[in-house]
């Protein structure tokens, strides 16, 4: 349901007038840049520049960069699971086929991502849930005699407490990510002896016990311990909360064996070394999880078949559509994770892949061969289309279910894509029927621009949102909107650089360095799992995305720049006064 | 107890009559029945009390949403948003003029106003920071009374929406510090919160109520079990203590929140389940359901878990605040003018009186929902032998008052219910509005008087609850 929301949200928008928009953009932080708070600024945060009204979008180049790294790691607050990594987790752990995170209450989001550890929380039936997925993962495990011996690794009947102890010395070792004290291994052993007061079969008490593991909060939070709580010093993480951060930000999941070895051996220190095991987990399949969780939230196609749309009006939407629009998406974003294509073709780029289906929606000619449901790479410089903005995932979720909303769009772009600030339009907002009742949308969100209280947001947002107005709330191409004729021509919010539809708005916005700044911010609130809202927050973005933009500036360049940094490397306890 | 007789002439809106009175708050802990004595022993749990909370999204239809009498019995009728409980009107209390939250000129209206719509406190921004809701303050109050002590229902949740964090609109029950006093009051500080997430499942809830009562089993045998899956708890309650010590505040808060859950699971385990209970379990629900057969199912999901004492206060989200879902299935609303049926694009209807009709078709459609719950809960022969609707309080609102304005003033509640006598049915209690914030009851002075009612004595609540609320006379 998550696009239903987003877009309820935007109504609001759409119908609501603004007052005070800050227009914010780029690596700015909350509250520091100069010219906030003006009305009508398009503040950049970082570097305290000021562009005035409708410098905006090129907020970042126009901005000094960063060129040294920040002092502050970063504050974050413990992480547990959510959904995504707890299913992954169990399924690395245990080789199970069972998602039992599927129906855990759901995980709120910090910023739109799901792994920011101060927006997720336990309820006490989410707990409920977790006892009852540790029972079933255990059930699971011992109904396939071959996955069960690889966990259990001696005979439990006869083995007696040593055998108890190597099996659960082992796989808390694997699930908590780290070595096991004895302490805690001794604490594991509680059903295990509960069973034989009970008279309870040893296997009974060794089940039990395995429950425990997946029940213990070193599984379920990603714990990082400070020496000294009460420092606010940035420190290193330890080798092991290492792995873990690289293994969860790149995977989505615990880490492997050879990642823990690694650890184990003090072989997760130098650069070189982090740098050769991003390098291999990039290159594993499991690296796939950049695609269906960090792509799939920040581009907001990961919930793309709760999409609603009115199929009454438009017929052709059909799940299985939706779900062809999201694989669309999946396999754009993963060329930029297989090549060295600078991030900013991620808006330019002439080409797309698409099954049959989608294809035929588009009216794009796909090479003919392979399967009707295979993604092809389809060339689109003959056609209306480039690179993110005209992905039928992103023309659909910003639509309402019966029309387009050009605020939506335009608003997504600015704020999603170029990590722009607007405000929520102000409350206790007048009716504005007189504006409602006339014309064609694009004549009423024009004159409702002219009003003072509107025109600082809806200036900068509505040209971007119309630049799309050729394709349709289902992301078809049209020239007609119902009798009117699309007039998709606009401005940049810098007043100055002008377009006419999607293929001029994305080749004028690709040469804006604020996208690779906001998807290095993106994916940096990701990976850490923090809402970059801190002190050096801002001079984070700058300095990373300066750095990888000089360096090539490919998706793959900005993920290991941000994980061999400092900002991913290190954590401070609690916040610097 | 004179706060709660019947005022059956209690027609005006005279100060007398709506007056906070300073010397209530005094003398209620004076009165043994209100002392905070839940855990005297089962003298708490009999007579049974009950509690429900339940929202619904982006607002009311104001202008025919609000009585024109205040008053009881003939004296007032329900509004036309209304008519679908016109049978129920002697069981229903409309409060109106109560102002939910002091915020003016703010953003966020949707998750101000669900994020207050329970606990009376403005919510903070991207932080889980805010007081206990009153649901759970109940809960608190009726603990051990039941197996699961508050059940969080809901239909779906939604995703990002505003700069207030998703917990603020998929969630209204709130875990948050409170403090039990030398005197016996209970206070509740704002602090780090813990959203209540909600089952929207309807099978994994049916589950969670019915599944596993384990009839065929022996006792040993129940009991042997029993001991394992504590074993379990136990093997982990110790890794609870040793992190606590390392753990800066804002990790240790996260981490407990996993061993508050490990004692509720405690709970759960050790009390046996009631034998020979007066309820049937219902089926279990099939799969696929859409939004109204979830809901009805929901709705009896709700009747049968207090049939059968399962818990004592359940709250339910019809939707999360802020929920577009497309309600063009409804034929009242498929059969007018227009297309758009967004539930919260339509409440912005801008006065166009296209989409004003729609959206007074959604709002009917909802009440006429809830007056079936309604209906439900009043057949249905609770524990005692009464009808159930006799032993407790629904309590209906929505996270705005007027779903086109966004305002959070005079946003009225409507409680269905008599709550074993304690409360007098078929009025309209009206509150006077006033720009002045000084001079309005809130949702918090609501929620103080509400309290009472459940034997929970406290002298603040949320943001700007200060004083029980003199509103039966």
């Amino acid at each position: 349901m998550a696009t239903l929301k987003r877009i309820a949200v935007t109504v609001a928008i759409a119908l609501a007038p603004f007052a005070g928009c800050t227009g914010k953009i780029g690596t700015g932080t909350t509250s520091t840049g100069a010219g906030v708070g003006t009305g009508t600024g398009a503040s950049v945060g970082v570097g305290s520049g000021t562009a005035g009204v409708g410098g905006g979008v090129s907020g970042v180049a126009g901005s000094a960069v960063v060129t040294t790294p920040p002092a502050n790691a970063g504050v974050v607050v413990v992480r547990r699971l959510n959904h995504s990594e707890y299913n992954n987790s169990v399924r690395d752990l245990l080789m199970t086929a069972l998602r039992p995170a599927d129906s855990f209450p759901a995980d709120d989001l910090g910023a739109e991502f799901d792994t920011v550890g101060s927006a997720l929380s336990l309820s006490p039936g989410y707990v409920m849930a977790y006892e009852a997925a540790a029972h079933a993962l255990i059930a699971d495990l011992y109904a396939d005699a071959t996955r069960r011996q690889r966990v259990v690794t001696c005979n439990i009947d006869t083995g007696g407490d040593t055998c108890a102890q190597a099996v659960l010395g082992a796989f808390a070792r694997r699930a908590w990510r780290r070595p096991v004290t004895a302490e805690e291994l001794q604490s594991l052993m509680k059903p295990v002896t509960t069973a034989r007061a009970v008279a309870a079969t040893p296997t009974e008490g060794i089940r039990h016990a395995l429950a425990a593991v997946l029940l213990s909060p070193f599984f379920i939070f990603k714990v990082e311990i400070d020496a000294d709580p009460t420092s606010t010093a940035s420190r290193r993480v330890s080798p092991h909360e290492l792995a873990t951060r690289m293994s969860y930000a790149l995977w989505s999941s615990t880490p492997d064996d050879t990642l823990l070895a690694a650890a184990d051996s003090g072989q997760l220190a130098t650069d070189d070394q982090v740098s050769a095991q991003i390098d291999r987990l990039l290159a594993d399949p499991r690296a796939d999880a950049l695609l269906d969780e960090f792509a799939a939230e920040w581009l907001n196609y990961k919930e793309m078949e709760q999409h609603e749309v009115d199929t009454k009006l438009f017929p052709k939407y059909t799940p299985a559509l939706a779900r062809s629009m999201r694989l669309e998406a999946r396999r754009f974003v993963q060329e930029f994770l297989r090549t060295e294509l600078g991030v900013s073709e991620m808006l330019s780029a002439r080409f797309t892949f698409l099954d049959s289906a989608l294809a035929t929606h588009y009216g794009l000619a796909r090479p003919a061969g392979g399967a009707t449901t295979d993604f092809t790479r389809v060339d689109t410089a003959a056609g209306p289309r480039a690179g993110l903005l005209t992905l039928g995932a992103f023309l659909t979720s910003t639509s309402l279910p019966t029309r387009t909303s050009p605020v939506v769009r335009g608003n997504f772009i600015y704020t999603r894509l170029l990590c722009g600030n607007i405000q929520q339009p102000p409350p206790d907002v007048p009716p504005l029927s007189e504006d409602m009742q006339f014309g064609t949308l694009r004549e009423r969100l024009e004159a409702h621009r002219n009003k003072p209280e509107c025109s600082p947001c809806h200036n900068v947002m509505d040209p971007l949102g119309f630049g799309l107005e050729n394709y349709d709330a289902i992301g078809a191409f049209r020239t007609m909107d119902g009798a009117a004729a699309v007039d998709a021509s606009g401005v940049l919010p810098d007043g100055v650089t002008a377009f006419n539809g999607a293929v001029e708005l994305a080749a004028a916005l690709s040469k804006d360095a604020s996208f690779a700044a906001c998807l290095t911010r993106k994916f940096m609130t990701f990976a850490v799992g923090r809402l970059l809202n801190q002190r050096d927050d801002g001079a984070w973005v700058s300095y990373l995305s300066g750095r990888a933009m000089s360096s090539g500036g490919s998706l793959k360049t900005i993920i290991r720049t941000v994980m061999l940094s400092e900002g991913f490397r290190s954590r401070q306890a609690v916040p610097p006064s | 107890m004179k706060r709660f007789r019947a005022s059956p002439d209690d027609q005006s809106l005279s100060r007398r009559r709506f007056i906070t009175s300073a010397g209530v708050t005094i003398t209620l802990p004076l009165l043994p029945s209100l002392l905070y004595s839940r855990r005297a022993g089962a003298a708490a749990c009999a007579p049974i009390k009950r509690f429900l909370a339940y929202h619904f999204a982006n607002g009311h239809h104001m202008p025919e949403h609000l009585p024109t009498a205040a008053g009881s019995g003939a004296a007032w009728a329900l509004p036309p948003m209304l008519t679908a409980m016109q049978d129920l009107k002697a069981d229903l209390t409309y409060v109106s003029g109560l102002e939910n939250q002091m915020r003016r000129r703010e953003t966020g209206d949707h998750a101000i106003g669900c994020g207050a719509l329970l606990t009376a406190r403005k919510p903070t921004a991207n932080q889980q920071l805010t007081s206990m809701s009153v649901d759970q303050a109940i809960a608190d109050g009726l603990k051990g009374c039941a197996r699961i002590d508050s059940l969080q229902l809901g239909t779906h949740n939604s995703g990002p929406t505003d700069s207030f964090g998703t917990y603020y609109t998929r969630s209204i029950s709130w875990r948050a510090p409170s403090t039990m006093n030398a005197d016996g009051t209970v206070s509740y500080p704002a602090g780090a919160a813990t959203p209540l997430g909600k089952e929207i499942d309807a099978k994994k809830a049916f589950d969670r109520l019915f599944a596993g009562t384990d009839t065929g089993t022996s006792t040993v045998e129940a009991d042997k079990r029993r001991a394992l899956r504590q074993s379990v708890l136990d093997a982990v309650v110790p890794h609870g203590d040793w992190l606590r010590n390392k753990l800066n505040t804002a990790d240790r808060s996260k981490v407990d929140e996993l061993f508050t859950g490990i004692r509720a699971l405690e709970q759960e385990i050790m009390v046996k389940p009631p034998t020979g209970a007066a309820c049937t379990p219902p089926a279990a629900p099939g799969t696929g359901l859409d939004f109204t057969k979830q809901l009805d199912y929901m709705h009896s999901l709700m009747a049968i878990a207090f049939q059968c004492d399962i818990t004592r206060v359940i709250t339910f989200m019809m939707s999360d605040a802020l929920s577009n879902r497309n309600l063009s299935f409804i034929p009242e609303v498929a059969a007018l003018p227009g297309t758009d049926s967004g539930d919260h694009s339509v409440s912005h209807h801008t006065g166009s009186a296209e989409l004003v009709a729609r959206f007074r078709a959604m709002v009917l459609w909802k009440m006429n929902q809830i007056a079936g719950f309604l209906r439900k809960l009043k057949m249905t022969t609770d524990a005692d032998g009464q009808p159930m609707l006799n032993n407790m309080l629904v309590w209906i609102s929505s996270e705005i008052a007027d779903g086109n304005r966004h305002n959070h003033d005079d946003k009225p509640i409507l409680l269905a219910g008599r709550l074993g006598g304690l409360v007098t049915p078929d009025r309209h209690i009206r509150f006077p509005t006033n720009r002045d914030y000084t001079k309005v009851k809130t949702y918090g002075d609501f929620f103080i008087t509400l309290l009472s009612l459940y034997d929970v004595t406290t002298t603040a609540f949320g943001d700007d609850g200060k004083e029980a609320i003199v509103w039966q006379r």
